[in-house]
């Protein structure tokens, strides 16, 4: 009876240290996986005295958490900083070559240089191809901006449809959780499954996850919205082909609620959709304002009046609207959207279009008035009262975000000072999120990893117990060869 | 169990972040090491950014205004020299009047003469010079030839008048007393030259002059050319902004005194010095051609010191200019600079720090129990 039991447990050893082995080596072959968790095959006596392997899963729902959140942050705020880096990197390198404000610079010092000799034609011709410049860059400015809000545009359709796609994958894992932990079976490999999901969703949008019975899990944005209740909540959004300054950018819907766009330059955005949000509607967005103030501006400084009845029109700078109408002076005091993307050099001036450069000395650009009326070569008044104008301080609109009351050049640095602040403060908080992601998935890789030591010793305490229990079989064979030695 | 856990993966990824840093400030430190300024100035700067645009901007500006100036300089330069020839041949003219005072010498006469014609070829001839293709004594137009030789077509109308005048005093003109012949001066050339138009709407002067002795017939009064047939230019001068606050009158125009009495001086004596006139009444003509050329000595002189003090004021606004700009230069290179020294030495310290972990993790990989088993 009791060379039976030896048997029974010399068995049972076997049968643990095969499970127990199993897990080890599935640990083993899974220690460069992060999203594995650690299994731990632990022996246990059932109630009736039998010895039991349960497996257990390393699990460790705070450090999760608390990963999740490094996580979203850091995606969201790089995601952040891309997008600025973008926006800066119309304006050139470290100089600003291609910045509206170096054009401006320049023209000012070719404008002063035909102030000086308004007789040359050299001159005239120099100052309205640096004018040409200052068109052109704020053209090309204003397409890359919206090259930038486009791009986002996409980037948010093609988050958008993963997300809905890692929802549907987070749905079939929860329910084999649920099924599996209903059942008492061993949920273990579903529960990694869904860890992994759970934390492609988060850095798309930020997550709560909240555990309920039978190992359910639901999700919850920051701000309270259901992204996962049972069944996955669908997310919604439309994008654009096109983007104009003009163009609104549509909303991503979550369960029906719109999701807010981040904050800041060390962004409130969880998840890279909220800053994509943030850089297609906010600070791209108000760099076109920018933009289009500058424009504004300039089509305003070089307007000419006079004629009877006394009308203003735009001079040496004309712009056409969203129709597609020739543009008139702006009077508004708030943003013309777009003017900049279609300022341009009135052709009157433009030599190899049949215009004549000097029309800018005499002020005779509109036709409207003529201020050199003797037609001297030496008149250089009015040169002068631009050159002048383009240093007196103006208001701009106090909606595109920087002080309103500076002159056009300090208004063009200053646009540039905006950006670099907003990244430069970017720059530094994606540094400190990175390093908090880094941490957090140090620890939680501490918690839920593998060290392939500790499996190995593990496997050596596994094959003694084996060899151990060969021992006793071989014993107990022995002992029972004697006694059927003693009968026969 | 245990008290604490490390993963292999941790282990292997202690370092991933350090060494990853590291990389990234020693791109950044020998960059700014060798360039002396911050690798990426929007994001060291922030909103700084928008000062060092402006210094920038206000570097080149200054530039661009010296370069300027040196155009300023030059036409002021040139006017300079200019004036100063037409003084000299006014000076030589003068001295061959005070010569001919006194006498009525055939030889002192022609050589008089001789020297007005001089003096007015190089009144001319100064007056229309060019700088830059830019005529440099036209005031604001600058593309029209100031000056204009209405020698002759003077000379025949002051004879003409001159005969008509005398007629109408009932005397040969070789008669006309020194008296008689300043009134002439006065009333019939002087007005020539100082008048620009004799009926335009401004200055509208009568001629013959009111009062003037009826000629008789087959003499008659003709109308001479006005100071404006003989000058173009613009009484406007050209001005220039040699700062950003500070605007110079930058040229001069031959509408000034000086230039004119320099015609009038001239002219007085080519014309009516060799009319075979009475000695009393040729004493009357150097005397006043003295007078005449003395005046425009002054006048030309007092053109010149006004450029003079414009050059000054270039001169005072490029002194401005180099100090301001050497000034923002210096902030520009506070506010972008870097201690190479300090990134020279970061430089260092990254590689050592760089080298150690590049150590460790080989080490670290080397460690595993499978060895020893």
């Amino acid at each position: 009876m009791s060379l039976t039991s030896a048997l029974n447990t010399a068995q049972s050893i076997f049968s643990n240290t095969g499970t127990q082995s199993s897990v080890v080596s599935n640990n083993i072959s899974n220690s460069s996986n992060s999203d594995y968790v650690r299994r731990q095959a632990m022996i246990t006596t059932s109630l009736n005295g039998a010895q039991v392997v349960k497996i257990s899963r390393a699990q460790e729902d705070a450090l999760m958490r608390q990963w999740l959140k490094a996580s979203a942050q850091d995606s969201g705020q790089q995601t952040l900083l891309g997008g600025l880096t973008d926006l800066k990197s119309i304006m050139g390198g470290n100089d600003y070559e291609t910045s509206p404000a170096n054009y401006l610079a320049t023209f000012r010092e070719k404008l002063q240089a035909f102030r000086t000799s308004p007789s040359s034609t050299i001159a005239a011709q120099s100052a309205v191809t640096a004018a040409q410049d200052v068109a052109n860059s704020l053209n090309n400015a204003t397409k890359s901006v919206q090259a930038v809000r486009l791009g986002a545009d996409k980037e948010i359709a093609t988050q958008v449809s993963t997300l809905n796609t890692l929802l549907a994958q987070f749905k079939t894992a929860n329910d084999a959780v649920k099924s599996e932990t209903a059942t008492g079976g061993n949920p273990a490999d579903a529960l990694d499954e869904r860890d992994k999901l759970l934390k492609q969703i988060s850095s798309i949008v930020g997550v709560n996850a909240v555990d309920r019975q039978n190992g359910d899990m639901a999700l919850y944005t920051t701000d309270g919205t259901v992204v996962f209740d049972t069944i996955p909540r669908t997310v919604t959004f439309v994008a654009q082909d096109t983007y104009t300054a003009q163009t609104k950018g549509n909303g991503v819907y979550i369960d029906g609620v719109l999701l807010g766009s981040g904050k800041g330059s060390t962004t409130t955005a969880q998840g890279s959709l909220q800053s994509l949000l943030q850089v297609r509607d906010d600070i791209a967005t108000t760099f076109q304002s920018q933009l289009d103030e500058i424009a504004k501006s300039l089509v305003t400084m070089f307007s000419e009046t006079g004629g009877t009845p006394t009308t203003t029109q735009p001079g040496l700078f004309v712009w056409k609207t969203a129709t597609g109408a020739t543009g008139g002076t702006p009077t508004t005091t708030g943003v013309i959207d777009g003017i900049a993307g279609t300022i341009a050099v009135n052709a009157a001036v433009i030599t190899n279009q049949g215009g004549d450069p000097m029309k800018l000395r005499d002020g005779t650009i509109t036709g409207l008035t003529n201020l050199n009326p003797t037609g001297s070569s030496g008149f250089s008044d009015n040169l002068d009262a631009l050159y002048t104008a383009m240093g007196a301080a103006q208001t701009f609109s106090s909606t595109a975000g920087i002080s309103s009351n500076v002159n056009i050049m300090d208004y063009a640095s200053n646009s540039i000072g905006w950006l670099e602040q907003y990244r430069s403060d970017a720059t530094t908080a994606s540094e400190n999120t990175a390093a908090a992601l880094s941490r957090s998935t140090e620890a939680y890789s501490n918690e839920t990893g593998v060290n392939l030591d500790e499996e190995l010793t593990l496997l050596l305490d596994i094959e003694q117990s084996y060899k151990a229990a060969t021992k006793i079989l071989n014993a107990v064979d022995e002992m029972l060869k004697s006694l059927l030695d003693i009968a026969s | 169990m245990k008290s604490s856990f490390i993963s292999s993966s941790a282990i292997q990824n202690a370092m991933r972040l350090t060494i990853r840093q590291s990389q990234k400030q020693l791109v950044t430190a020998s960059l700014e090491a060798t360039t002396g300024v911050y690798a990426d100035i929007g994001a060291s700067l922030g909103s700084g950014a928008a000062k060092s645009v402006n210094f920038t901007a206000e570097v080149s500006r200054i530039k661009a205004l010296k370069g300027s100036n040196s155009i300023v300089s030059a036409r002021l330069e040139a006017s300079q020299l200019g004036l100063n020839s037409m003084k000299t041949a006014g000076d030589a003219l003068v001295s061959k009047l005070t010569a001919l005072q006194g006498s009525q010498d055939k030889t002192s006469i022609a050589v008089a003469m001789q020297s007005a014609g001089d003096a007015l070829s190089q009144l001319m001839d100064t007056g229309n010079s060019m700088l830059n293709g830019e005529y440099l004594f036209s005031g604001i137009n600058t593309d029209v030839q100031p000056l204009t030789n209405q020698q002759n077509a003077a000379t025949t109308a002051i004879q003409t008048n001159l005969e008509a005048y005398a007629s109408g005093l009932g005397k040969p003109v070789s008669s006309l007393t020194g008296a008689e012949m300043g009134t002439f001066i006065t009333n019939f050339v002087e007005p020539m030259f100082s008048q620009d138009t004799f009926n335009g709407t401004s200055t509208p002067v009568a001629f013959p002059p009111p009062g003037a002795p009826t000629p008789v017939a087959p003499a008659a009064y003709v109308t001479p050319p006005a100071w404006s047939d003989w000058s173009a230019a613009s009484n406007q001068n050209m001005t220039s902004r040699i700062s950003n606050s500070e605007v110079v009158t930058s040229s001069t125009n031959s509408n000034s005194d000086g230039m004119r009495y320099f015609a009038l001086a001239s002219i007085t004596v080519s014309a009516l010095a060799s009319q075979n006139l009475g000695a009393d009444a040729l004493s009357k003509v150097t005397s006043t051609a003295i007078g005449y050329a003395a005046q425009a000595t002054t006048g030309i002189v007092t053109q010149a010191s006004q450029l003079g003090l414009s050059q000054e004021r270039v001169e005072k606004a490029n002194d401005a200019l180099d100090a301001q700009s050497s000034i923002l230069q210096n902030k520009l290179v506070d506010l972008q600079g870097v201690d190479t020294s300090e990134a020279s030495t970061l430089v260092n310290t990254l590689q050592t720090q760089l080298e150690t972990a590049y150590t460790i993790v080989s080490k670290i990989q080397q460690l595993s129990l499978v060895n020893y088993l």
